[in-house]
């Protein structure tokens, strides 16, 4: 039974669309441009590259009439607490008064929700796991404020085994890591009227109730501004596009995927972490409900919801930069 | 459509399935040499609606070329079925058109616009009913199964067919354990199985034998199937494009000769009328289903009608060639001229017209429209598509094809030579892995998980995929020589089952080590390649190869970990 501490615990909530430019089976997980899978890279478009974006930047390809990237906290709550840790995971808190919102003029509000590191799904086509989605590898969560007038940014990462942070996943048996694969929820047409509630949540969340309407209505949009465009380059990706678009059966994993949930279980275990830059012991793991859905194979984007639980042993709003 | 043979015991329907086996492998093996053997890289002479353009091609052929693996398994199972062994032996190639009675030799060659003709050969429908028994069956041993000359598989399928429905009448044919089979869920990593066109039926009884067969000549020739494509007029064109085909044997028959050219000039001439109108008829079929056709062949650089008045205006105009050629006085070199007129008959015929007249009544997903619509680009194209692939690349020759020398091309690059029998050593052990995953019935279900998540996922698209695309990158010979070498799916020793499990995964395992440990040298990537190839297609070559390396040792380690418990199954 460890010492009775004083807590400032943060549990953030966050939405927003992510880009992941992969390919996708049966092509190989490097594949640079996409041939037999259902993902591509467009004339005009660099290659792709694997690497999972929560927000804008370089690596982000954005697409006309698809979803822009960026994942922000939409809201949460704060408390202090007096904790009592018993082991590594599982503390005990008693609330230190009451706990509030946070909203709108809470530095964390807004605040900026990222994978850093250049991650990506890291399976090999099942050679890192038995699994379509592999791991998320690495999984550094960084969490910025730098919108608001008070910056912070705190960083806190996940590992398979938090005493050997350096260790590859390649040199992690595979039998192993099978304990850590990602959970999938798939809602397709066959199941509709199935009690299963995560489907409705993710169409609903991510705006696309019906995916095979919302490629059509993506489709139509693409014939209208093909007719309008000129450049051979141009004409090529958007008649790509519109070839992919085409294929509007719902049972077809392009539609059928849009309801697939990938529930990432990865509480953020890290010996370490890092406030502006200054690492500190951050205690147990941060607890991470986290899940990814609505892959719009047309603008390699999906959405991402979640809620994730920060503790200090200070006041962190008290290390802003103003 | 009945067949030419006649199957009358078990035996002769293992000989059938067997031969079927053989076919679909070399097919796969022919699809993915053409298809890893384009361009991928805008330094290749591509710019980039050109590179789109390719791999749209190569994503089609590698399509077929997964879905002849699809037709592979399903036979697999139609075998376990009647209790007989799997078949994934295969003579190596090249093998002569005679070999498997069919139109073109066996044969791997790179991507281009001859080698798509080859390939609606091979998925091309028949057209007639085949009343005349060729074989005498109802014998101790398997007569010769013929598929019938000038079309293709289709006919030996049908062979098949009429075998299992009538030794099903003669009691207990399904005699294998149900358990043998293979369903879908087993052979695919995935959330289900129609995104990869995959559909494995379980072979327990007549009926669902007979939609294996189905699956395997719906996908592959496309025969007329009108709830996909629900022309108005597809039994019609279904009869025309019969008697299309009818008018070209005769018109392929005609031998033009000093002496007597005359004569067949004229039935030349009297041939290319009958076609005139039966073009016309078919015309104003399709005409009247144009809506319909432009939906369905929507990526076509032009439309179905479009394409027939074409051919028609190309048959008219060589019409008018013989024509004039007959009634000259004196003509100069007749027999020439006719010999080019009747070659270019053929050849608008047999691919310009038949692909369009099919595209009226078949499934446009079937193998042969798939092949025919690359065609149609193909033609307008006026940049080389593909790398300078030679034809049959190969280690060294074997006893099954040491006769057909001069087609096959030995490699001689250390480096490329290295990377070939690398690639063979891994398809020979993948191939090993298929056929234990499909014959041992008594074999658990955490075995069989290890065996279909290595051999499918990630061998077919993590070790053979890459070891490809980068063989047709490599020299054939010296740094000097602009030819490239390809895959060339060798095959050192009958493919037989491992009789013992144990033995098996200790065999396995250790083919998997050298393979692995074979890689190590190969990262080093000689640097006159870097000088061959450009920085770009060198880097890749580089990263792919170190890439490939790792991917090696750990299917071996994963191999290893032995059969995965059911709770750590994904």
């Amino acid at each position: 039974m460890g010492e009775p501490r004083t807590t400032w615990n943060y549990i953030l909530s966050f939405k927003g669309w992510a880009q992941c430019r992969m390919a996708t089976d049966p092509d190989p997980a490097n594949e640079k441009r996409g041939v037999s899978g259902y993902t591509f890279a467009l004339p005009g478009e660099r290659d792709l590259d694997q690497v999972i974006c929560f927000q804008p930047g370089d690596r982000v390809v954005q697409r006309s009439f698809c979803p822009e990237v960026g994942i922000s906290v939409i809201g949460g709550s704060q408390y202090k607490a007096t904790t009592i840790t018993n082991g590594s995971m599982n503390p005990r808190e008693e609330f230190q008064g009451e706990p509030s919102s946070i909203a709108e003029g809470n530095p964390f509000y807004g605040a900026r929700v990222d994978l850093v590191n250049s991650p990506i799904f890291d399976s090999r086509n099942s050679t890192i796991v038995y699994d379509g989605y592999g791991l998320i590898s690495p999984f550094d969560m960084q969490i910025r404020t730098a919108n608001s007038p008070q910056e912070l940014t705190v960083q806190r990462s996940y590992y398979v085994d938090p005493s050997k942070p350096g260790t590859s996943l390649s040199d992690v048996p595979i039998l192993e890591l099978q304990t850590h694969v990602m959970k999938t929820q798939v809602y397709n047409s066959e199941n509709l009227n199935s009690p299963y509630p995560g489907s409705a949540n993710i169409l609903l969340k991510s705006n696309i109730l019906d995916p095979s309407a919302y490629r059509f209505r993506r489709r139509q949009q693409l014939e209208g501004q093909l007719a309008e465009t000129e450049c051979p380059t141009a004409q090529a990706a958007l008649k790509k596009r519109i070839a992919e678009l085409r294929i509007s059966d719902p049972k077809n994993r392009r539609s059928a995927q849009m309801g697939a949930k990938v529930l990432a279980p990865y509480n953020l275990n890290s010996l370490q972490a890092t406030l502006n830059s200054q690492e500190f012991d951050p205690g147990p793991a941060w607890p991470l409900e986290m899940w990814m859905g609505g892959w719009d194979a047309d603008s390699l984007c999906f959405f991402v919801m979640g809620t994730l639980k920060t503790s200090f042993d200070f006041d962190p709003l008290s290390h802003c930069k103003s | 459509m009945k067949s030419s043979s006649q199957i009358r015991t078990r035996e002769e329907l293992i000989y059938a399935l067997c031969r079927a086996a053989e076919i679909e492998h070399g097919l796969t093996c022919i699809y993915l040499f053409a298809a890893f053997s384009m361009k991928r890289f805008l330094s290749e002479g591509i710019d980039e609606v050109q590179q789109d353009q390719v791999r749209n091609w190569e994503a089609v052929v590698l399509a077929v070329a997964k879905q002849e693996m699809e037709h592979l398994g399903i036979v697999c199972n139609l075998l376990n079925s009647i209790g007989a062994p799997q078949h994934f032996s295969r003579p190596n190639l090249p093998q002569p058109a005679e070999y498997y009675q069919t139109e073109f030799p066996f044969s791997l060659e790179p991507f281009s616009l001859a080698t798509i003709q080859m390939f609606m050969e091979f998925e091309k429908p028949a057209t007639n009913d085949f009343a005349e028994g060729e074989v005498e069956g109802d014998g101790l041993v398997p007569d010769p199964i013929r598929t019938q000359n000038f079309h293709t598989v289709q006919e030996l399928y049908a062979t098949v067919l009429e075998g299992f429905e009538y030794l099903d009448t003669q009691g207990d044919l399904f005699i294998g354990p149900p358990e043998a089979q293979i369903n879908d869920g087993e052979i695919v990593v995935g959330f289900n199985n129609r995104e990869y066109g995959i559909t494995m039926i379980e072979v327990t009884d007549l009926q669902t034998a007979k939609q294996a067969v189905d699956i395997i000549i719906e996908q592959g020739e496309g025969i007329p199937i009108e709830a996909v494509l629900s022309t108005k007029h597809a039994r019609e064109l279904q009869r025309l494009y019969g008697r299309v085909v009818e008018n070209l044997q005769v018109m392929k028959g005609l031998t033009f000769d000093v002496e007597n050219w005359r004569q067949s000039a004229e039935l030349l001439c009297v041939a290319l009328s009958k076609q005139h109108e039966l073009l016309v008829e078919a015309r104003e079929l399709l005409k009247d289903d144009e809506q319909l056709l432009n939906e369905v062949y929507w990526y076509l650089p032009h439309t179905v009608v479009e394409l027939i008045d074409m051919a028609i205006a190309e048959l008219s105009a060589l019409h008018g060639k013989a024509e004039a050629i007959l009634h000259a006085d004196n003509p100069d070199s007749p027999v020439g001229e006719l010999e080019g007129i009747q070659s270019a008959v053929m050849r608008v015929t047999q691919y310009d017209v038949e692909g369009v007249l099919l595209s009226g009544f078949t499934n446009p997903e079937s193998h042969y429209i798939k092949f025919w619509s690359i065609y149609e680009q193909l033609k307008t194209i006026d940049y080389q598509p593909a790398r300078n692939v030679v034809s049959n690349p190969a280690l060294r020759l074997h006893a099954d094809n040491k006769e057909w020398a001069d087609q096959v091309t030995i490699a001689e690059n250390p480096y490329s030579r290295n990377v070939m029998e690398l690639l063979n050593a891994s398809y020979e052990t993948m191939v090993q892995m298929l056929l234990l995953t499909f014959s041992y019935n008594n074999m658990s279900n955490d075995a069989r998980y290890l065996f279909t998540r290595t051999a499918f996922f990630p061998f077919m698209s993590m070790v053979i995929r890459p070891l490809c695309e980068m063989l047709t990158l490599l020299p054939v010979g010296g740094y000097d020589d602009d030819r490239r070498t390809g895959p060339p799916f060798e095959y050192y020793i009958d493919i037989a089952l491992l009789p013992n499990f144990n033995a098996g995964m200790k065999y396995l395992n250790e083919r998997l080590v050298q393979i692995a440990k074979f890689s190590d040298p190969l990262v080093t990537v000689p640097e006159e390649l870097r000088g061959y190839l450009g920085e770009e297609q060198f880097t890749y070559l580089r990263e792919e190869m170190t890439y490939l390396n790792g991917t090696l040792h750990r299917i071996q380690q994963n191999f290893a970990a032995g059969p995965v418990p059911s709770d750590l199954q994904s």
